[in-house]
This record gives structure tokens, C-alpha cells and sequence, in this order.
């Protein structure tokens, strides 16, 4: 079977969850079949071990390559629309199955699965309606309705992207299939963060936000809550990692709620320093107000951090050992932090048993595996 | 002629209400009323009334020669009490009929049986008095919270006048021995009740479950089976949650018809009857000794204490509960001893996603965490309740 997969990003040039999503998937799936990677334009990635094609092979001028959320240029659109044109100058094969990866890619998908005419397949990690929490950019929810539509088929990744994709984009229940993200579950570098570490030397309990600095991801509401953590536990801090187009707003929420001393910003973070952070705090929140997959709450775990989620955070559909509160119920959010730094004993058993859980529910090889029986399926 | 002894377990627990660590210090109501009148409404409604009185009319028609046991614990009687007294006055014209008998238990369904003999015992006579005071009668025989025996439970139930208990026909003490005898401890203080576990599940459990080669279950063939064992046992003991009927088992499966039409089924074959658990332990002598160091319970595959006491957050609830045993003042001793009801526990048990549908029954937690943090905020509370008021001793 020859898949051709319609890419954007691959780590470590990355801007998110999803091109680590990428890379695991294209991995796993290339041991089973014939897989080629492609990218718009020519990136500075590290080895892979699948074939990667650039659609262009000059390095373009990289700025502003992730603003593909806001705001978004005329640039990227010309290169999303001129994406599938230049994949077919530059690919020499005949693939039986396009796969795409979300908006940006969707054009592309839909073109190559005309041109060849096979079968186009559009993986949703998250749709411009839970993005920004149901106030989508015009031209981004356009393209998407359009394209949705005109794909074979669609992939999203939870059942919560299921039912917006049917209720918000009226996409036709036949067509679609959930394929759960897997995770890599390994032990990785971290370099200790001392500041981090002086403060846990000092009792001080450290929670932590990872994630873009944006509405769907809610670390508005993580900073709502700090007055009441506070006044059960002086002794937290509050580490947000991450950077986005609200962190004006929530620096000026912070100092409003007279909590300014008690939040770190740490903006992006990759790898090993990500990993750092994780390894010195002591509770992960995760209070999205959509978020299709997520992966944060993952490698929290991976990072042996407890973590608590909200409720339309998508993972949690799939796990039980899991504590779970409405993002806006920020007396409730509180209520679950403090209760946790202060019993020790339950802290233990539940990172224990939620760890356990994930591990089994959660594997690339056998998000591969589904895919490959979808695609099947789909052939016959 | 084997006797057939039915016992049925009718308890309901005071539910807590969410309790968050900013109620601590603040609340000092723990129970969730509203959520414990809505489930007993509906428990009342699906199964106490159809069933209490289907049996009342069974035993009128079979000239009292059906026969039933109750365990109902004090803690369901209080909110009888409270929100259907008329389920009371039903089971009192049952106890008027002699073909009903009153099984001891521990008032709050408790699990002190592992924690404090005093207060197990002080329990254990509270509820017997309670008894005493509704129905007038006296009980001989001992049921514990989810049917928890272990040898030493001889000793103390003797001590409270007790004739027999009632437990778990569990394969692994009694091996190639029969449940379907009478046993006793080892220092032969009392007689031993086996469940005959395959008989009562096939009634309360497997009653409605489709993939079982024998579905569908008629009183016929069940009496049939109970037959089968004339000659090779004296008891026959059918113990079960009593919620079975109208509420583990809907009334769509058939089991009031089953539960109809069984009494007559049975009696109709010579050598079967119905007997009062008193009666039995009269009739039989023991045929050897039931013995258990550790606890076994009727629960689950394992039939031990592990879903009450299966996890470090469900141990240290207990520890920490009775740890401030001695320093519970009399107005705060109910709300304690409420907090002792196995159920409690029974939510924060995290092996329940194979035993998951039996376990998620009633529970108001999404998950085993959830229960534990909310109980946890209470003993916090009752913690502080209990220290000496300082700013109060200083004024004075």
C-alpha cells in the first residue's frame, strides 16, 4: 500500500502537538506500508525514518510560517492552494491513499485525490471551531466546510471533533472515522530548572499550564483560580509554558487578581526544557475549553506529573483514572488543586493508576494499526 | 429434605454531598438529603413495595409456609423512617406473620467489625435494639456488612447473645466440602450459614443475562435444581441483595413472576421447604468446621475485603476515621459511625473496571478520586469539629 501523506510541520520544527503527531504516526505507519512525507516547503528537520518530499526545495523565508492561525497572510494562502501543484512536479509515484493533516493541508488533499483518483483522507487534530472556541476566523472555517465536504473521508481525533464536525460543518456521520492519538511512551532527557527546584527546596507546591496562550486552551481560567489555591495553599506557584496571542491579557489578569508574583511565564518550550519544567513541578492543569486530543496531558504523565483536566479535554474520553472539572467551574478547579498537593497518599496512587491506564490505551503502533484497517476498508 | 433459606440484604447508605476543601471548617452538613431521598424514592417505588408485599400475599397463600429472612440495616430504617414510614408499617405486618425473621447486622453497615470491637459491638446491640423496639423480635442470627467473617467475629457475636452468622460458601476454605451444610468455628462458639453462591447469583445475577445457557430462568427449573440436592444437603442458602427484584433484575426480565411463582414450584416437590435462618440452626447439627483467619466477604470474584480495602487511599479513610475513635464527643458520634458505612469506601475502589457494572451501581463519583477527596475534605472537617474549642476555653 503507497500512502502519500500530505504534511505541514515535523518536529523539531514545530509549533505544536501536531507535528510530533505527524512524526510518530509517518513512523509507525512506515513499517507497515509504503509512506512518503511531504512538506511545503523545505524545513530544517532532523533525520527521519520515512521519506520525506519538500514540495519546493529552497529554504523560503520561515517567518511567519506559523502564524497559519492569526493573523493569516496572503503568503500562506498562496502556498496552501499551490501546495498540491508543486507536490505532483516533485513526486515520480502512484499513491493509493492521500492523507492529510487539518486545514492547511486540505486543499492539497482534495486536489491530489482528484488527480490521481484515489481515496483522500484528512486526519481533523482540531477544527477552527474549537480553536477559538466557537468564533472562528471567516476565510479558516470557509476553506474547512468546503474541503471537509469534498474529502473522501475524515479522521478526527476524538469523538468530541466527531460531533462538531457533524454538528458544526453538518458533515455526514458515513464518512467518518476516530483515530485516537497514540503517544511515545519513553523516558526522556530533561535539564533540571533551578529556579523551579529552589522553590520546591523552600516548600513551595508548583503547578503547571502547558499549552498555546490562546481561548481554547483556557489558562485564563487556571489564573481565575490562583486567589483561591492561594488561600488554602500560600505556598504554590504558578508555571505557565507556552506562548499565544493572550498572554498581554493574562499578565493584566494576573495583576488584577494581585497574584502577578505567583505566575511564571516561560513562553515556548522545547524538548528537554519542556521536560525540565515537567520534571520540577508537582500538578499539571489542563483547562481547555476544547481541546480535540491533547497531548500535554500525556507527557505529563510520561514525565511522571499527576495531571487533572477538564472535561472537553479529549483524552479524557478514553481514560477513567482520571480527575475531571468544567473549565469554567473554577472554585471546583481549586478545590481539585488544593485537595491533591494536600493528600499525599491518594497523589501516588492516582499518577500510579493513571499512568498505568494511558500506557495501555494510548500507543502509535496501534493508532497505525487502526488506520491501516480503516484505509482497508475504505479500498474495497 | 433440604430447607431453603432465603435471606435478603436491604441496606441504603446516607450519600455525601460534595464537600470541597473550602467547605472544610465551614459545613458541618456531610450528607447529600436531596440524592438520598431521590434513589430511596425510586428504590421504594421499583422494588421495596412490589416485593414486600408480593411476599406478604406468598405467605398468606402458602399458609405461611414461605418463608423469608431480612438483614436490613439501621441506617435504611432511619430513612424509612424520615421519608416512607409506610414501607416501615409493611415490614411490620410481616413480622406479625411468623414466616419472617429479623437477622442481626451492624446499624451503619459498617466496616468496624476491622477496626474497633467496641464499636462493632456497640452497633451490633444498637440495631438489635432497634429491632427489638419495631418488629419485637429478638434476632438469633448475625448477617455482617457485605457478609465479613473471619474467626474472630465468633468470639465477638457470641458475647452479644448470637446463636449463628451468616457468610460466603467460599471454595477456597471449604475445598471439596459442600456450602450446603451447617458448620461452626473452630472453638465451636457458633453455627456457620453458607451461600450457596452458584444458586443465588443464578437468581440475582445471571437471572436476565442472555448469554447464559440457561436463560431463561423459571421457577420451575430452579426448583428443579434445588431438588437435586435432597440427599446430599441440609441448607440451601439463597442470600442476595434485595434490590434484585424490580431493580438489579427490571421487572421486564420476569423476576416477580419468577419470585411469584418459585414458592409454590418448591413446595409442591415433597422434599423441599422453606425455613427461618433460627429454625435451621435448631433442625441441623454442624457437619464441621468453617474457619478463616483473614476476612472473606461475598463480594466479587475474590470474595475478600479488596473492594473495600483494596487501595492505599481506601486504607488510609478507615485508619484516619477510627484513628479519632476515642476523641468523637456523643453529639458527633452518628455523623462518625455514618461515615463507617462500607459504601463510602466501596466508591473509591479503582479495580472496577472489570467488576465495573456492579460497582458504578448508585454511585454519585465519576471516579474512585473523586470519592476519596470528597470523604477526605469530611474527616478534615470532623477533625476540626472534634479539638477542643480554644478560643472558647480561654473566654471562660
Amino acid at each position: 500500500m503507497k500512502v502519500l501523506m500530505i504534511g505541514w510541520e515535523l518536529p523539531p520544527f514545530n509549533s505544536g502537538g501536531l507535528g510530533v503527531a505527524c512524526f510518530y504516526l509517518a513512523k509507525e505507519l512506515n513499517k507497515k506500508i509504503d509512506l512518503t512525507f511531504t512538506l511545503p516547503i523545505k524545513l530544517p528537520i532532523k533525520e527521519t525514518p520515512f521519506k520525506v518530499l519538500f514540495a519546493e526545495n529552497i529554504y523560503e523565508k520561515l517567518e511567519g510560517y506559523f502564524s497559519r492561525y492569526y493573523p493569516i497572510s496572503d503568503e500562506t494562502l498562496n502556498l496552501i492552494f499551490t501546495y498540491a501543484e508543486r507536490i505532483i512536479k516533485n513526486y515520480k509515484e502512484r499513491p493509493e491513499i492521500i492523507h492529510g493533516h487539518d486545514w492547511f493541508s486540505a486543499p492539497a488533499v482534495y486536489f491530489l485525490q482528484k488527480f490521481y483518483k484515489v481515496n483522500g483522507f484528512l486526519h481533523v487534530h482540531s477544527t477552527e471551531v474549537e480553536r477559538t472556541s466557537n468564533n472562528p476566523h471567516p476565510i479558516i472555517y470557509q476553506i474547512e466546510k468546503e474541503y471537509f465536504q469534498k474529502i473522501n473521508y475524515l479522521l478526527p481525533v476524538s469523538d468530541l471533533t466527531k460531533e462538531v464536525l457533524i454538528k458544526a460543518y453538518n458533515i455526514n456521520e458515513d464518512k467518518i472515522f476516530v483515530v485516537p492519538n497514540g503517544f511515545e511512551w519513553s523516558k526522556n532527557n530533561f535539564k533540571i530548572v533551578d529556579y523551579l527546584q529552589n522553590l520546591k527546596k523552600n516548600g513551595f507546591q508548583i503547578i503547571l499550564f502547558v499549552g498555546r496562550l490562546t481561548l481554547q486552551k483556557g489558562p485564563d481560567y487556571l489564573i481565575r483560580a490562583i486567589p483561591l489555591v492561594k488561600s488554602k495553599l500560600p505556598k504554590t506557584k504558578f508555571v505557565f509554558v507556552g506562548a499565544g496571542d493572550m498572554f498581554p491579557q493574562l499578565v493584566s489578569l494576573a495583576y488584577q487578581l494581585k497574584v502577578s508574583e505567583d505566575v511564571i511565564f516561560t513562553s515556548f518550550l522545547r524538548e528537554e526544557n519542556l521536560f525540565g519544567v515537567y520534571r520540577s513541578c508537582d500538578l499539571l492543569v489542563v483547562p481547555s475549553v476544547a481541546d480535540p486530543f491533547g497531548l500535554v496531558p500525556l507527557e505529563g504523565l510520561n514525565n511522571d506529573l499527576p495531571i487533572i483536566i477538564s472535561k472537553t479535554t479529549g483524552v479524557g474520553y478514553y481514560l477513567n483514572h482520571i480527575l475531571k472539572f468544567d473549565f469554567w467551574d473554577i472554585k471546583e478547579m481549586a478545590n481539585k488543586i488544593i485537595s491533591i498537593l494536600k493528600y499525599e497518599r491518594m497523589k501516588k496512587t492516582y499518577l500510579l493508576n493513571s499512568q498505568k491506564e494511558a500506557r495501555e490505551k494510548f500507543c502509535w503502533s496501534k493508532t497505525a494499526d487502526q488506520l491501516i484497517s480503516i484505509y482497508k476498508k475504505c479500498l474495497q | 429434605m433440604p430447607s431453603i433459606v432465603f435471606y435478603f440484604k436491604i441496606h441504603q447508605p446516607e450519600r455525601l454531598k460534595h464537600y470541597t476543601v473550602f467547605d472544610i471548617g465551614q459545613d458541618p452538613n456531610y450528607f447529600d438529603d436531596e440524592r438520598n431521598k431521590f434513589y430511596l424514592d425510586r428504590i421504594v417505588s421499583k422494588c421495596y413495595i412490589p416485593t414486600l408485599n408480593l411476599i406478604k400475599d406468598l405467605i398468606k397463600e402458602t399458609n405461611g409456609r414461605f418463608k423469608v429472612n431480612f438483614g436490613a440495616t439501621g441506617i435504611l430504617f432511619d430513612q424509612l423512617k424520615k421519608w416512607h414510614p409506610e414501607v416501615i408499617s409493611l415490614f411490620k405486618q410481616l413480622s406479625q406473620t411468623n414466616s419472617v425473621e429479623f437477622i442481626g447486622e451492624t446499624y451503619y453497615h459498617s466496616l468496624s467489625c476491622l477496626m474497633s470491637e467496641r464499636d462493632f459491638k456497640e452497633q451490633v446491640i444498637l440495631h438489635k435494639n432497634l429491632i427489638k423496639k419495631l418488629f419485637n423480635q429478638e434476632p438469633q442470627v448475625f448477617s455482617n456488612t457485605e457478609l465479613i467473617y473471619f474467626d474472630q467475629i465468633a468470639d465477638y457475636i457470641k458475647d452479644l447473645g448470637f446463636k449463628a452468622i451468616l457468610t460466603e460458601g467460599v471454595d477456597r476454605i471449604l475445598e471439596w466440602r459442600s456450602p450446603n451444610f451447617i458448620y461452626n468455628d473452630p472453638k465451636e462458639k457458633i453455627k456457620i450459614l453458607l451461600r450457596n453462591y452458584k444458586l443465588s447469583d443464578d437468581m440475582s445475577f445471571r437471572f436476565s443475562a442472555k448469554w447464559w445457557s440457561e436463560w431463561p430462568l423459571t421457577a420451575d427449573k430452579f426448583a428443579s435444581w434445588l431438588e437435586a440436592y435432597n440427599g446430599n444437603g441440609e441448607v440451601i442458602n439463597l442470600f442476595m441483595d434485595f434490590e434484585t427484584f424490580g431493580e438489579h433484575q427490571w421487572p421486564e426480565t420476569g423476576i416477580f413472576d419468577f419470585l411469584k411463582n418459585l414458592p409454590f414450584e418448591v413446595l409442591k416437590r415433597k422434599d423441599l421447604e422453606f425455613s427461618l435462618a433460627s429454625e435451621v440452626i435448631c433442625k441441623y447439627p454442624s457437619r464441621g468446621i468453617f474457619s478463616s483467619f483473614s476476612p472473606v466477604t461475598w463480594a466479587d470474584t475474590e470474595r475478600d475485603l479488596t473492594a473495600w480495602l483494596g487501595n492505599e487511599m481506601q486504607k488510609e479513610c478507615l485508619e484516619l476515621l477510627f484513628s479519632i475513635e476515642k476523641q468523637i464527643p456523643f453529639y458527633l458520634k452518628e455523623t462518625w459511625r455514618k461515615l463507617q458505612t462500607a459504601d463510602h469506601f466501596y466508591y473509591m475502589c479503582t479495580k472496577w473496571f472489570a467488576d465495573g457494572d456492579v460497582h458504578k451501581y448508585f454511585n454519585p463519583y465519576d471516579n474512585p478520586y473523586e470519592a476519596y477527596l470528597n470523604f477526605r475534605n469530611i474527616i478534615e472537617d470532623l477533625k476540626l469539629r472534634i479539638k477542643p474549642n480554644v478560643k472558647i476555653y480561654i473566654r471562660n
